[in-house]
């Protein structure tokens, strides 16, 4: 009986405590200003991945789409992706912020369920996080249930451990040289980068060192290694933008690792960024 | 509210099941109407970027194709390049991706002959398409293979045998 009711205290005080709901909301903005720069930028392709007479529809019928109730019309396209970046840009000022998650989550899954095929990993884990971001009630005073806190948190961390053992898999990542592979695609190789991946050393150091990185960071972003893990994983996903040019995903982990800060390190960091939005939501008042 | 905690409860539980068993490539053993729920959701996840093994490693490939027409005439074909956008490139890659692992494994053809249909309606203005070939790079021949010393000759990837792609009642509209 006694371990029962240690298990539901612990239980409780992890998803049930009350939390300041700062870390969420500068989140929640970080994730709207990456999505609605990439909803913007996805306009020039718009017709040839979405429209009537682009590369692919109804291949997922039986799922959700706003654009299986529209009439096939490049129109109908349109009110969608407006949709979704209304919730983009709901989000980025906080403005209703929970409705403003359920528009870029049902637009993005109205584009997800049509052809799944455009979507990269990036978009993918910023529809997860919008349904998540639907639930995260912020109360008067700024604080929030953890759970939904938690919730992020831990998708972090099951992004960091399947991908490892996603790895693991792969010869090329077990003998050192998978980095070595993925540099030599077109869209990734960039002249300052190219010495480097010609270097054996460099070559296996960054492999083993990825899987060893991301092995680590799911067991310490959670104390007391937190802020050793957090500022390793920043450098990580930076190395990632700056050597191969990979962004949406690697911005959306930026936004994503931020749930793990403390109040008291986001208002040293991150509070004159992003105050004005917060406070337009009147979720978050600077104590 | 006293049924809040235990609502929720059984979400995160949910939500973290799902999560995981996707993840891990597990999700083909749940129960089919709780896989289609989670999939109409868009939860689903797999984060296995560059974790393939080589050849295809990567995902990201570049899509060519030559159109035979029924005059006798092939007319070329690329991918739309999006090199001019700093910040977005993928979501056309993505695609011919998905394309490429149905041409190259044959396993997850669902893409591939509807690609070569979009391409073919390209053309119908200039005659009538009758057969499409899509190659893709890097993929094969202009792949190279790891070599630790960095002064000997590289070596490649061999060349892969892609099909044509034959338009039966093709339809272009």
């Amino acid at each position: 009986l006694k371990l029962k009711q240690l298990l539901t205290q612990h239980w409780n005080r992890f998803w049930f405590d009350e939390i300041s709901a700062r870390p969420v909301s500068v989140f929640r903005t970080c994730l709207g200003g990456v999505m609605l720069l990439t909803l913007l930028t996805l306009i020039p392709d718009l017709d040839y991945l979405y429209g009537p007479g682009g590369v692919n529809r109804a291949h997922t019928d039986s799922l959700f789409s706003f654009l299986h109730w529209l009439p096939p019309q490049m129109f109908s396209v349109w009110i969608v992706f407006s949709f979704s970046v209304a919730g983009a840009l709901g989000l980025l000022v906080g403005f209703y912020p929970r409705l403003s998650a359920l528009a870029l989550y049902l637009g993005l899954l109205s584009f997800l369920n049509v052809d799944l095929a455009p979507m990269n990993s990036g978009e993918r884990l910023a529809i997860i996080f919008a349904f998540l971001l639907i639930f995260a009630r912020v109360r008067k005073d700024g604080k929030i249930s953890a759970w939904t806190t938690r919730l992020i948190q831990l998708q972090v961390v099951v992004v960091y451990v399947s991908t490892v053992i996603e790895k693991l898999k792969s010869p090329t990542w077990r003998d050192g040289t998978a980095v070595f592979y993925a540099s030599q695609l077109p869209v990734f190789r960039h002249s300052y980068s190219h010495s480097i991946f010609q270097n054996s050393f460099c070559v296996h150091a960054m492999t083993w060192g990825a899987l060893a990185f991301e092995l680590s960071a799911a067991l310490l972003l959670f104390p007391p290694l937190r802020r050793k893990a957090l500022v390793a994983a920043y450098l990580f996903h930076l190395a990632i933008v700056l050597l191969f040019g990979i962004y949406v995903f690697q911005f959306i982990m930026f936004a994503a690792l931020t749930v793990f800060l403390t109040t008291d390190e986001l208002d040293r960091v991150l509070y004159p960024f992003f105050s004005a939005t917060i406070l337009w939501s009147g979720q978050c008042k600077k104590s | 509210m006293p049924w809040q905690k235990p609502a929720v409860s059984v979400f995160i539980c949910v939500f973290l099941s799902f999560a995981v068993a996707s993840s891990l490539g597990f999700g083909k053993w749940l129960p089919k109407p709780a896989t289609h729920l989670f999939y109409s959701l868009g939860i689903r996840q797999r984060w296995r970027m560059f974790a393939n093994p080589y050849p295809w490693a990567n995902d990201f490939y570049h899509v060519f194709a030559d159109v035979h027409l029924a005059d006798g005439r092939t007319l070329h074909w690329e991918s739309p390049s999006t090199s001019w956008r700093w910040f977005y490139q993928e979501p056309g890659v993505e695609h011919r991706s998905e394309v490429l692992k149905g041409l190259g494994n044959r396993q997850s053809q669902r893409l591939d002959e509807v690609f070569a249909r979009y391409v073919a309606r390209q053309f119908v203005d200039q005659g009538k398409p009758v057969s499409v070939d899509l190659w893709l790079s890097p993929g094969g021949h202009d792949f190279p293979i790891f070599n630790a010393d960095p002064n000997a000759p590289a070596t490649y990837a061999p060349g892969a045998d892609l099909p044509r792609y034959l338009l039966k009642g093709f339809d272009p509209l």
